[in-house]
């Protein structure tokens, strides 16, 4: 027999095992795990009768392993979404906080004119106030108290 | 079964085998040597680096109240290639960016890609514009200063605009100018990833340096003063048909400039429309003038640290004098009159002067001007600051005794003389003038700014003597116009004519001035008044009354007592009481 004769005659009793399978048993971890090492181990012609059968979670963890997978592709893109959110969401309060300043610049501008001297004596004027353009400065006398502190003058007459 | 020909098979493994060589070669040197470079160019693709302009500082007054600030802005740009319709363009914008149609148009229809149409142009309008979706109309973050006081201290606080480098925001006068370095703080940088589209990729780099701010620059200007002595010096400027004045408010204990006013003035707010570059000059600072009587305090003060002439010494004082081969005349003739020191002073007597000066002698009266500070600057920290023009000793001619002791013949900035008046406030210490106070960091930390220099010129006891016969000259000489009733005034007038660059002096023109202290006691202020060619000419008749405005105000102000009367010096001439 050549050579390649012989490998196919050694591999053909891996193909398809005769001995036919045991009655399944409860399942379990423990039983999964010791039934399905020796034909994953051994799968060899000599001990077709004692072989163990096919590994029968085998869909079990295509599902559970698919679920995972989709679970953890649904997670990043979810996880992805909340980022773009919270990119678009500092972008909103970057803008947002902007405009406050903006305001808050305007606000400050305005009360600095409507405060300054010359837009008080403009009103002032509009309320028919006269700048004093004379007088004399009154000293008020000091009390018995207090007759060691200086006097301060406290205005005049228009 | 025949064998396929080993050199075949050789030969297709050696194809494929350098085939994947090269693959492999080509990917290392796109993966490994030249990664960086093309990682570096795609990033540059998307990579956008935005300049993040850094607020400038405010200018505050010293509550604290702004006297310049900085608001956000746009700057409004036009790609004149992709501006479809030039005029219609034009005629839309003229209206929104307060320019005429046809000056608009012409920026539009240049021959290039960017043109600036307005900078600095409030939020508002530009939130307008960007509405309308002009097509080649841009927009760039900017800022605009804005001095919300308008015409207040322009001079001192100077403005903002582009520097002959181009560089925008850049302060070109005044405080601005002076304090630009700390007013302008850092720029910085916002890097951003971006899509083709120019859309902020999400998750990409979006990476921040933030600008540091500039720092708040406090002065020591009074904003309500600031306006009464601007209000004060407009009106006395116009009543008295003068060309010009200033004002100086200072506080002789710590230097400290209140306010500080030339007449005319300007709106910093709009500084490219005035034509006339003179009207931003501060000529309290920028400006010499010969001070005249003003300046005979310095004799005075000589004589009195000196010993030169004692206080109760009666010179017959002539109406005209010969020094060397000139010959000087008093304002008014009169006959030879007794004075004693306080007599001259207060009667402002050239001659008598003259003769105080020459019991003094040039290298005492030139040691004193010195020490009153009129031959070198102040030191102020203010641009543009000029020297005084004080002729050293060896260039003193015959006259220069007479002339320089009267106050003519010298130049000096008025700041100069109201430091010299400053110094006879404060005990005969002179300080030096500031006018900033310091400085308020981004942190909201505060930095004083360096305190001023100080120097004894004359004692304590001659600094009274003179500030007595101050007092003597409003209640009884020459400055009776400054007077405030139930209010001790010391002070000096000044009548100084105006020098010919061509040679002498202009006729019948005068600078009118006066400078005087309140209360003559214990002073807490210094005004100084200048009024330039005013038609009344005289500085006891145009200067005093706006002086004694400017105290009324002064006092009502910040609540100055009037403290108490100083005795009358030995005088000749008979005293009537001014009040």
């Amino acid at each position: 027999m050549s050579a390649p004769a012989a490998r196919v005659a050694q591999r053909a009793p891996q193909k398809k095992p005769t001995v036919p399978e045991r009655k399944r048993p409860a399942p379990g971890p423990a039983r999964r795990r010791s039934e399905a090492t020796p034909s994953r181990t051994r799968p060899t012609a000599s001990r077709g009768a004692k072989r163990v059968a096919v590994p029968r979670s085998t869909v079990v963890f295509v599902v559970i392993t698919g679920a995972l997978v989709v679970a953890i592709m649904l997670g990043l893109v979810a996880l992805n979404a909340l980022l773009a959110q919270s990119s678009f969401r500092i972008g909103d309060l970057q803008t947002r906080i902007g405009q406050l300043t903006q305001s808050y610049e305007q606000r400050q501008l305005q009360a600095a004119q409507v405060a300054s001297p010359g837009h008080l004596a403009k009103v002032a004027a509009h309320l028919g106030l006269v700048t004093p353009q004379s007088g004399i400065i009154i000293l008020t006398p000091p009390p018995a108290s207090t007759a060691h502190s200086s006097g301060k003058a406290v205005g005049g007459t228009p | 079964m025949r064998r396929p020909p080993v050199r075949r098979l050789i030969a297709l493994f050696a194809f494929l085998f350098f085939s994947l060589g090269g693959i492999v070669v080509r990917l290392s040197v796109l993966q490994v040597r030249d990664a960086s470079a093309y990682e570096h160019m795609a990033m540059s693709q998307r990579l956008r680096v935005i300049a993040l302009p850094a607020q400038r500082g405010s200018l505050l007054d010293d509550d604290r109240q702004p006297l310049a600030m900085s608001l956000d802005a746009k700057d409004v740009y036009a790609d004149p290639k992709t501006v479809g319709d030039p005029a219609g363009t034009a005629a839309i914008l003229a209206g929104p960016l307060k320019t005429s149609t046809p000056k608009l148009e012409a920026l539009l229809s240049e021959d290039t890609s960017f043109v600036y149409l307005a900078r600095h142009i409030d939020l508002g309008t530009a939130a307008s514009i960007e509405k309308m979706n002009l097509p080649g109309i841009g927009f760039l973050d900017s800022s605009r200063r804005v001095y919300p006081d308008g015409s207040l201290a322009p001079q001192v606080l100077g403005f903002v605009g582009i520097d002959d480098n181009g560089y925008v925001n850049r302060g070109l006068n005044g405080l601005e100018l002076q304090y630009q370095s700390r007013l302008a703080g850092r720029p910085g940088k916002r890097t951003i990833e971006i899509d083709p589209a120019g859309n902020l990729i999400p998750q990409g780099v979006n990476k921040d340096t933030p600008p540091v701010p500039g720092q708040d620059v406090v002065t020591t200007l009074d904003k309500e003063l600031q306006f009464r002595a601007q209000a004060a010096l407009e009106q006395a400027v116009r009543s008295n048909g003068a060309k010009g004045g200033s004002v100086i408010v200072m506080d002789p204990r710590s230097g400290d400039i209140v306010a500080m006013a030339t007449y005319p003035w300007f709106n910093p707010n709009v500084f490219q429309d005035y034509h006339d570059e003179g009207v931003f000059q501060n000529l309290p600072i920028t400006a010499v003038y010969e001070p005249g009587s003003v300046n005979k305090v310095v004799t005075a003060a000589a004589a009195i640290q000196d010993h030169a002439i004692p206080l109760t010494k009666r010179l017959l004082v002539p109406d005209t004098y010969r020094v060397s081969d000139g010959v000087f005349h008093d304002a008014e003739s009169h006959p030879p009159t007794e004075m004693t020191l306080a007599d001259i002073i207060s009667q402002s007597s050239n001659i008598g002067t003259t003769m105080v000066a020459q019991r003094v002698g040039a290298p005492r009266l030139y040691h004193f001007l010195q020490r009153f500070g009129l031959s070198t600057k102040t030191g102020i920290a203010f641009p543009g600051e000029v020297d005084p023009i004080l002729p050293t000793l060896p260039h003193w001619s015959g006259t220069s005794i007479a002339t320089i002791a009267f106050g003519q013949g010298v130049a000096v900035t008025p700041l100069q003389m109201a430091a010299v008046y400053g110094a006879i406030a404060n005990g005969g210490e002179w300080v030096q003038p500031r006018l900033v106070e310091g400085f308020v960091g981004p942190s909201g930390s505060y930095t004083s700014a360096p305190a001023p220099l100080r120097h004894r010129v004359i004692s304590k006891r001659s600094d009274k003597i003179l500030r007595e016969i101050l007092a003597y000259a409003v209640d009884n000489g020459t400055g009776t116009a400054a007077q405030i009733p139930g209010y001790w005034v010391a002070g000096k007038t000044g009548t100084a004519l105006i020098p010919n660059p061509a040679g002498g002096y202009y006729g019948g023109r005068y600078m009118a001035s006066f400078i005087g202290l309140v209360p003559a006691s214990s002073p807490r202020l210094v005004i100084a008044v200048i009024l330039d060619q005013p038609v009344t000419e005289f500085g006891g008749i145009a200067s005093a009354p706006l002086f004694q405005s400017l105290a009324r105000a002064a006092i009502a102000r910040l609540g100055i007592p009037p403290g108490t009367r100083l005795p009358l010096p030995p005088h000749a001439i008979p005293y009537t009481p001014g009040h």
